[in-house]
């Protein structure tokens, strides 16, 4: 226990000031909030406490996994950049320094899980549901929350200790969350919800909602879990403590290379002090890609550009095609299906990803003195919020194309709606304004994980405007709009989108500008 | 070596106890191997970056080739300088040669300047490599062809020998000495080494807690005490880490 203690005070030593609290601290008030603002309703007061079993793991699902791959990447993140592994190494053995990031994250999810669970039990009491909380099922209910936190949490660590590049723990942890929402959504596909640890809570809900089209919430039920989902989360928690063993023991200290079984054989290389033979020289070239698409060569964001929306497309045909009696709008129906979840809870942090790895590339080192020496501001901003929008462009296109596949598959005789290249325009320019929102965030907040955790949460403050009908309030909102995420239906006034559109993105990139202009050079 | 390239007026940063930079009167003529030592700490780097725009100064003013710096002509001087400051600026996932056509597609040059650069510093063999996979010398290595690339009328070096091995080390101050006479350039290199600048510099500017001590050719230093290295350390105050 001492040994515990001695671990887990030393991490929080490292981690001092890096405001890693904070990161599970907003998402639990975010969880607490969403959760809690309809609780004192008095419609649900008489089976509040059923209510809040079913609703929490919902929420837990879209939130939780963002907040863990956040606060995983800041705890792993913090020795990469320090270049703190062969220091360690030299005075830790290799399990104590694996122990001590597994503690902390077991330390956190606990009290994580543990403040959630008196929260919504204080808040039960104080809006006053009838009844007594069934503290069985409030107990399991904690037990599954913490179980299927802390695997993700050991997931999200080991591949945040893999890559020292934060974007590919990130881009994992939003592709699964994504994988893991939607699957909730399709109960025909059990165990494929089972083996995605990201779905098991949606696998493992004990609570099932009796609901109808004329009546709304009737009441809510107690269900039997008979699908193995426990089996599935203790074998996680194995394969995931061992394999992130193996994979750290293997680790050299400049990052791990694969190295006991794929080494790539060195190339041939010369050295220039002591080889005489003069080499010929061949001329060489330079590219015509405009400079800040130079930079992103090998850069790992494709992958989560690429399976991102394929994840939404893939679950979002099969929960169609599941449930076709319900869902009869044919092209417009199959749209929700992609679009909804998506571009709501996925697009704003994955936007996020893509402006933070555009600074974090200025951020290293000493690359600010090289940048700011040879280009101006005015350029230096207008390239990243650029690129950044052509990518967030290929990512709604690649949307698109998507879901008329996906259609066509599904087989339907109707033409591809023609609203839909007004969609994606729409789309795009709202997007280009998130873009420019995040590059501020990613400019001014020097770390990868913290804009990208704050973009789910303007994603979340997008639907929150939106339903309270300020559709033109944050540029979170004004993406999903213009892409008409939760209804095709929605005349959007198309001078007000674009206007408000244009002035979102001059102002953060204005904000940009004023940014670095009125503040000196930190390197690292 | 009459006019001078570079001029700075009372150029300060910083307020009371967190000044780093106190009214600094730097004078450095065109085509030597300006010399700018001091202990750690003592404020070099800072006035490096002040030089380059990367810091604002709290107070003062800089001179480049005639024309007081401002913020509207700051690019447009240093498209005439080359720099390396603090560590070599890099991205770690592009290759040398990538790194360097950024740089050149930034400063608008042709691509016969990357080969010319990657020769100088004998990194041709090695261009093709990421980065992240060189040694600190060849690091450092391409920092140099960096700040080489469109020969550049002024070249400032922030402790451009760190982590390379002696051949190297010698190698470079061997390169740095000829640049003015071989390239015409003026050349401004910082070190905590006397040794370093005995072999290299011209003028030398002697920099402590802030404040320019001295300011004159590598003779004149000679006479303030019995060696350079006795006038040096008497100079800085003796006891503190070079």
């Amino acid at each position: 226990m001492n040994y515990l203690f001695k671990t887990i005070s030393l991490e929080l030593k490292k981690t001092k000031r890096r405001g890693i609290w904070m990161v599970l601290t907003i998402f639990l008030l975010l969880i607490t909030g969403w959760t809690g603002y309809n609780m004192n309703d008095e419609r649900f007061l008489g089976f509040g406490w059923m209510m809040t079993l079913y609703n929490v793991p919902l929420i837990n699902a879209i939130l939780i996994p963002t907040a863990i791959a956040v606060f995983a990447s800041r705890i792993v993140d913090i020795e990469h950049k320090g270049n703190t592994w062969k220091m360690l190494e030299t005075m830790q053995p290799k399990f104590e320094i694996y122990l001590g990031k597994v503690f902390y994250g077991f330390a956190a999810i606990l009290i994580f899980s543990t403040a959630e669970l008196i929260i919504f039990l204080a808040m039960g009491y104080a809006v006053g549901f009838h009844g007594t909380p069934d503290l069985w099922a409030y107990g399991l209910f904690f037990v599954q929350t913490f179980s299927i936190s802390f695997n993700l949490y050991l997931l999200q660590m080991i591949v945040s200790l893999i890559f020292s590049n934060q974007a590919v723990a990130l881009c994992t942890g939003l592709c699964g969350s994504m994988a893991g929402l939607f699957l909730m959504y399709v109960p025909q596909w059990p165990f494929l919800r089972n083996m995605v640890p990201w779905g098991h809570y949606g696998a493992s809900m004990f609570v099932g909602m009796d609901w109808n089209k004329e009546e709304n919430i009737k009441g809510f039920y107690y269900m039997s879990q008979n699908n193995g989902v426990v089996f599935f989360i203790i074998g996680w928690f194995f394969v995931l403590m061992l394999g992130g063993w193996l994979v750290f023991r293997h680790m050299d200290t400049d990052g791990f290379h694969f190295s006991f079984k794929y080494r790539r054989p060195p190339k041939h290389t010369t050295n220039e002090l002591t080889d005489n033979a003069s080499p010929s020289y061949k001329p060489v070239k330079l590219p015509h890609l405009p400079v800040e698409l130079l930079k992103i060569r090998r850069a790992p964001i494709w992958l989560a550009f690429i399976v991102l929306p394929l994840i939404s497309a893939v679950i979002g045909t099969g929960n169609y095609l599941n449930n076709l009696e319900i869902l009869t709008s044919t092209w417009y129906s199959l749209w929700t299906q992609h679009a909804l979840f998506f571009c709501y809870f996925f697009m704003p942090p994955l936007v996020g990803v893509y402006a933070s790895y555009l600074w974090r590339l200025e951020h290293n080192g000493t690359n600010w003195n090289m940048i700011l020496v040879n280009t101006s501001v005015w350029r230096l901003v207008l390239g990243k919020v650029m690129v950044c929008a052509a990518i967030t462009f290929l990512t709604l296109g690649w949307l698109c194309l998507l879901y008329i596949i996906c259609g066509l598959y599904a087989g339907f005789t109707e033409p591809v709606p023609a609203e839909l290249l007004e969609w994606l325009a729409c789309g795009v320019l709202g997007g280009i304004a998130v873009c420019a929102a995040q590059c501020f965030l990613s400019l001014v907040i020097r770390s990868f994980a913290i804009p990208i955790g704050m973009a789910l949460v303007g994603g979340f403050a997008g639907l929150a405007v939106t339903a309270k009908g300020h559709y033109y309030l944050l540029p979170y909102s004004l993406m999903s709009m213009g892409m008409r995420a939760n209804n095709p239906d929605l005349n959007v006034n198309i001078t007000t989108f674009v206007s408000y559109s244009i002035f979102f993105t001059l102002l953060f990139y204005l904000l940009m500008i004023w940014y670095i202009r009125h503040h000196d050079v930190r390197t690292q | 070596m009459n006019t001078n390239i570079i001029e700075t007026d009372s150029l300060t940063k910083g307020v009371g106890s967190q000044t780093r930079v106190n009214h600094i009167d730097l004078r450095i003529p065109e085509g030597c191997v300006y010399g700018f030592l001091g202990p750690n700490g003592a404020g070099k780097t800072t006035t490096l970056k002040l030089l380059l725009g990367l810091l604002k100064p709290t107070a003062g003013t800089i001179t480049f080739f005639g024309q007081k710096m401002t913020e509207q002509n700051r690019l447009s001087i240093l498209k005439y300088t080359g720099s390396l400051i603090e560590s070599p600026s890099f991205y770690g996932h592009l290759t040398g040669l990538e790194n360097l056509q950024i740089i050149a597609k930034l400063k608008k040059l042709p691509a016969g300047e990357i080969t010319n650069v990657l020769q100088t510093v004998r990194l041709y063999e090695q261009k093709d490599k990421k980065v992240k996979q060189y040694s600190l010398g060849m690091k450092q290595r391409l920092g140099i062809a960096m700040a080489l690339l469109g020969n550049p009328r002024v070249l400032i070096l922030d402790e451009p020998t760190n982590g390379l091995d002696p051949a190297g080390i010698q190698e470079i101050r061997e390169f740095i000495k000829n640049l003015p006479i071989i390239r015409q350039m003026t050349v401004i290199v910082s070190s905590h080494l006397l040794s370093e600048m005995e072999q290299m510099a011209d003028m030398v500017g002697i920099i402590n807690h802030g404040s320019l001590i001295f300011q004159g050719t590598m003779a004149a230093l000679e006479t303030q005490g019995e060696s350079l290295e006795d006038a040096f350390l008497k100079l800085t105050g003796g006891g503190e880490s070079l």
